[in-house]
């Protein structure tokens, strides 16, 4: 029955424009995809863009390493180049074009490099060695988990939307934090972002408040994508939070005199909240997924929460 | 396949009107072995020469996000639903450029049929390279899937 109607799709889409039947989904935007219909899962992987940007920034030899960002190392505007001989060292380095190829994985399949990506992304204009020494080690983290499949499907836990929104300013040396948020379906992440934020909070809670209310635009979002192509969702979505003052924020309409100056708009959040769009829900830190998306980790949280997201090896 | 899709016709153009710049575009397809499987030809149009307002209008079309893609496979695996796909030939080729949109194109390089003289193409159909192919093509996908498929 099924079969019958995709075929009749096809031969009626060929009355009007010439095609070529490529068959079952197997291969899209240089994406692999891998269908398991017996145990519904599907994965995907990049693994050829990425021995392709490997081979095309001659980075075919260098040495495998377990996180993708230095957690000891700080980046910032100082280790640009500043002397003659500085510059001359940088010129013939493909800096933005390395950091562009590695921004479609970042967007595509890997949200393990999505923080370190927009890390060296930030220093485009005038990289230093430095800065190259990060993105080179984010190539070599690459090598080391090229077969690393994004995986959704029947997999436990995966029935429901459920949004995963953290924050981090600790490193950043403009005081801007890092919003990241991910949402979770099918026991893979589909969604995530891990962004620099516009505004210089004055408190943790503030800025975690700010990755909140990201994240609520992305899952009202999100919703009515899956309410137009499948069916509407009932329920909130939960969104989870590892920030009780931030929480307590946005189910309490009261004047706070200690957070009256967060920007009016940030209290969008509020009415997604009173209109049942989202639910906030606390979560340990050890649980918050997101952590991943706002600072660089050790090898071991890295490969904890490369999971969680659904990377797995098949 | 330019040809046989009515892309242009032949004409002589007005003394002040502007020529669009036209391009081969070549390019050799490999396997994964690197090995030469097939050379392909593509004529672009040089769309930096089109004059906003007069060459074209709006350019926005579309563009499927990734979240978007993710959240259809996890969905319909959980279904357990088909998922085919099938590529459509020359796609830019298909957008029709409207009666406001007159241009003229160069011939491009080697094409020089006997009669030609001082005659340019006048372009019926978009091509790559021009301003508006996207947003063309976008509107004859959606004409070809509300009418002709009842969408």
């Amino acid at each position: 029955m099924t079969h019958a109607l995709i075929d009749e799709f096809k031969a009626r889409l060929k009355d009007h424009v010439e095609i070529t039947d490529l068959g079952e989904l197997h291969w899209l935007l240089s994406i692999e995809i891998l269908r398991d219909r017996q145990a519904q899962l599907v994965h995907l992987s990049q693994r050829s863009y990425i021995d392709a940007i490997l081979r095309r920034f001659g980075f075919e030899d260098l040495k495998p390493v377990s996180i993708p960002m230095d957690t000891q190392k700080t980046l910032s505007a100082a280790q640009s180049p500043a002397s003659t001989s500085e510059f001359a060292a940088m010129r013939n380095v493909p800096y933005r074009e390395a950091v562009g190829s590695l921004m479609y994985l970042a967007l595509a399949t890997r949200p393990d490099i999505a923080f370190a990506i927009s890390i060296v992304s930030h220093f485009t204009i005038r990289p230093g060695l430095e800065h190259w020494e990060s993105v080179k080690r984010i190539f070599r983290y690459l090598k080391g988990t090229r077969e690393l499949w994004l995986t959704y499907g029947s997999l436990p836990g995966g029935e429901k939307l459920q949004g995963y929104a953290d924050a981090d300013g600790s490193m950043a040396e403009d005081r801007h934090a890092i919003s990241g948020y991910a949402f979770m379906l099918g026991g893979g992440v589909i969604s995530w972002a891990s962004k620099r934020q516009e505004i210089v909070s004055l408190s943790t809670t503030e800025s975690e408040y700010v990755a909140i209310t990201h994240a609520a635009k992305e899952a009202k979002w999100l919703r009515s994508l899956i309410a137009e192509i499948f069916h509407p969702l009932v329920d909130p979505t939960p969104l989870l939070s590892d920030n009780q003052s931030a929480i307590a924020l946005t189910q309490d309409h009261q004047y706070h005199a200690r957070s009256k100056h967060i920007d009016i708009r940030y209290h969008f959040i509020r009415w997604m909240v009173e209109d049942g769009t989202i639910r906030l829900v606390y979560c340990p830190t050890e649980d918050m997924v997101a952590d991943t998306l706002t600072k660089a980790l050790p090898s071991m949280k890295v490969k904890h929460f490369a999971s969680e997201l659904g990377l797995r090896s098949l | 396949m330019l040809h046989a899709a009515g892309t242009w016709v032949l004409k002589d153009a007005p003394p002040a009107a502007n020529i669009v710049g036209s391009k081969w575009f070549f390019k050799a397809k490999k396997d994964t072995s690197g090995n030469v499987v097939r050379y392909k030809a593509w004529l672009v149009a040089q769309g930096f020469s089109q004059v906003p307002g007069i060459d074209y209008f709006d350019t926005y079309a579309p563009v499927a996000k990734l979240p978007s893609i993710r959240t259809i496979l996890s969905i319909a695996t959980r279904l357990d639903m088909e998922m085919h796909q099938v590529d459509i030939k020359g796609a830019y080729l298909n957008g029709d450029l409207t009666s406001a949109e007159v241009i003229y194109m160069k011939p491009p390089p080697g094409y020089a049929p006997d009669d030609l003289g001082k005659q340019v193409l006048r372009l019926k159909r978009t091509l790559y390279g021009l301003k508006q192919s996207g947003r063309r093509w976008y509107q004859k996908l959606t004409a070809i899937f509300v009418n002709g498929l009842g969408f």
